[in-house]
């Protein structure tokens, strides 16, 4: 009797334990969920670099496999063990040129494979993935991100050596209303920008160029009640209409401090051809002008960034420094400089002719 | 037998409660065990009041002398719905550090800011546009310095930048700010 109790009891107790694990394993066992995806779109604040942003909302934190491969085509591939993506909507890329479309697919019990179609070759710097934690504070569950850079178009514009025969754009910066920066004595920024491009005209007209500037003088391109940014598309359109072969944008340096000395050249990658027209000048320009080498530097400039060939915006000195402000009104060296401009724009025709597009 | 029968099913329903961790209360009238799984009865806590901080850390950004960096201040303000405005305020206030340069116009005002699909608008006086103020150099600083200030909340991921109300072209002649920007890591120096 006593026997036969306390065996119903064991058999009790090894089924309820049963039980008991057979209610643990889901829990212990249980799948991260893609919860959600969203597409974003990023701007450098200061670059203008473009990037596709590819976020993946995750129900707990998940570490994830990724490679890129050309075959079949060029993809980005990441792997997470343990997913389930039962629920993701997928919403389409809001740029084709950098991702066609995206896809998820389980293989093995758990395993999901998302792939990131694209429409051409990405180096492994144009691209990262990373996790970011969950962010109660600010309402942000656990995150897979995948940023993606906007390549450079392919571009088929090839080049010859020399001056004769180009149309150059000339872009005196500022001008009317608008003084650009204003030195300590009281140089205006918009006045040495065209002593410098006319200079820069009369010397490339004699080697055989035709040069157009985007303001005929001392006035505003728009009215009064248009914006700046008229008035720069005004700028770039007279280099686009008329398909130039470059656009040389010259402009003065300021910043509030009155140390600062230096020629420095800007330019948007958005051709291969961009950044090689910004060295050059800049190379020429500090060799001929003898002012302090700042260097060449990447900027989302309005100009540059739309004018739709090899272009440079120019800051040849600081007129916010009293020293370098004296040297810049000085017509000798404004001579010797515009002459180190036209031999950088020379320098910049025989490098570009090698290039052949870039390919 | 009969009693057996009871006995193995209150045992069961008893292992059971323990495994599922439920209280003995739960599951009949079975006694509290000594073993130590029994769950203790909770003592009532007093809610902990909200501690309101008198102010919050926030990085403003401003320039370096060499004009070709951002540096991070770290400034505190007051929290609430105007916190970000007023790291704005700040950035055209101008730095504590003699180290640093401000980059905005001293009276630069901002007359709203919100932050909608993780995008901050904020829409500046005209003073910000003020002609003269600065060359390309401070104008790369100031429109950096507003994003990634901007930025360092969690909740903003780009920046769309208005002037008196209106999308800006650009602030002094050069930068393009049409379109709304996104943080720039590459111009901070880490001190």
């Amino acid at each position: 009797m006593h026997r036969r109790y306390c065996l119903s009891w064991l058999i009790f107790l090894l089924l309820s334990l049963v039980t008991g694990i057979a209610l643990a394993a889901p829990a212990a066992n249980a799948t991260v969920s893609i919860t959600g995806m969203r597409w974003g779109r990023a701007a450098d604040a200061v670059t203008g670099s473009q990037t596709i942003r590819l976020v993946l909302e995750t129900s707990a934190p998940v570490t994830v496999d990724q490679f890129i491969t050309a075959k079949p085509n060029w993809r980005i591939v990441l792997t997470m063990r343990g997913v389930n993506v039962d629920k993701l909507k997928i919403t389409p890329s809001p740029d084709p040129s950098v991702v066609k479309s995206m896809s998820a697919v389980k293989s093995a019990k758990d395993t999901v494979h998302v792939m990131l179609e694209l429409p051409a070759e990405l180096k492994e710097k144009q691209y990262k993935v990373f996790t970011l934690k969950a962010d109660p504070k600010a309402k942000r569950p656990f995150r897979i991100v995948i940023d993606i850079a906007k390549a450079m178009p392919v571009t088929n514009v090839e080049f010859s050596t020399g001056l004769r025969g180009k149309l150059i754009v000339l872009d005196p910066g500022h001008g009317g209303t608008d003084p650009g920066a204003i030195g300590p004595r009281r140089t205006h920024e918009k006045n040495l920008n065209w002593s410098m491009a006319v200079k820069v005209k009369a010397i490339l007209e004699r080697a055989g160029s035709t040069v157009l500037m985007t303001r005929p003088g001392d006035v505003d391109l728009t009215p009064a009640s248009a914006s700046d940014r008229d008035d720069l598309r005004v700028r770039t359109m007279v280099a686009n209409n008329r398909k130039a072969n470059i656009f040389v944008s010259i402009h003065h340096n300021a910043s509030v401090n009155s140390d600062l000395n230096g020629t420095t050249t800007y330019y948007y990658p958005k051709t291969p051809y961009d950044s090689v027209l910004a060295q050059c000048l800049q190379t020429a320009m500090v060799r001929g002008g003898g002012l302090d080498n700042i260097g060449i530097r990447t900027a989302n400039f309005f100009v540059v960034k739309n004018a739709w060939m090899p272009a440079a915006l120019l800051e040849i000195g600081y007129i916010s420094n009293p020293q370098e402000e004296q040297t810049l009104n000085n017509p000798a060296f404004q001579q010797k400089m515009a002459l180190a401009i036209v031999a950088g724009i020379d320098q910049f025709f025989a490098q570009a002719a090698k290039m052949r597009g870039g390919r | 037998m009969k009693r057996q029968v009871i006995y193995a099913i209150l045992g069961c329903l008893f292992t059971v409660g323990l495994l599922t961790g439920c209280s003995p209360e739960q599951i009949g009238k079975l006694p509290p065990t000594n073993n130590g799984t029994a769950v203790t009865p909770q003592k009532p806590v007093a809610p902990a009041k909200p501690v309101i901080a008198e102010t919050v850390p926030v990085k403003v950004y401003f320039g370096t002398h060499n004009a070709r960096y951002l540096v991070a201040e770290v400034h505190q303000l007051k929290p609430g719905p105007q916190l970000m405005q007023q790291a704005i305020e700040t950035l055209a206030k101008g730095p504590r550090s003699s180290d640093l340069v401000a980059v905005l116009p001293k009276a630069t005002k901002v007359k709203s800011l919100v932050v909608r699909d993780r995008m901050a608008i904020v829409d500046f006086s005209t003073e910000l546009v003020k002609r003269g103020f600065g060359g390309s150099a401070t104008e790369i600083l100031a429109v950096a310095a507003i994003v990634n200030t901007l930025t360092e909340f969690p909740e903003v991921e780009r920046v769309q930048i208005l002037v008196d109300g209106k999308k800006a072209d650009t602030l002094f002649g050069h930068v393009d700010v049409y379109d709304p920007l996104s943080r720039s890591p590459g111009i901070i120096k880490n001190k």
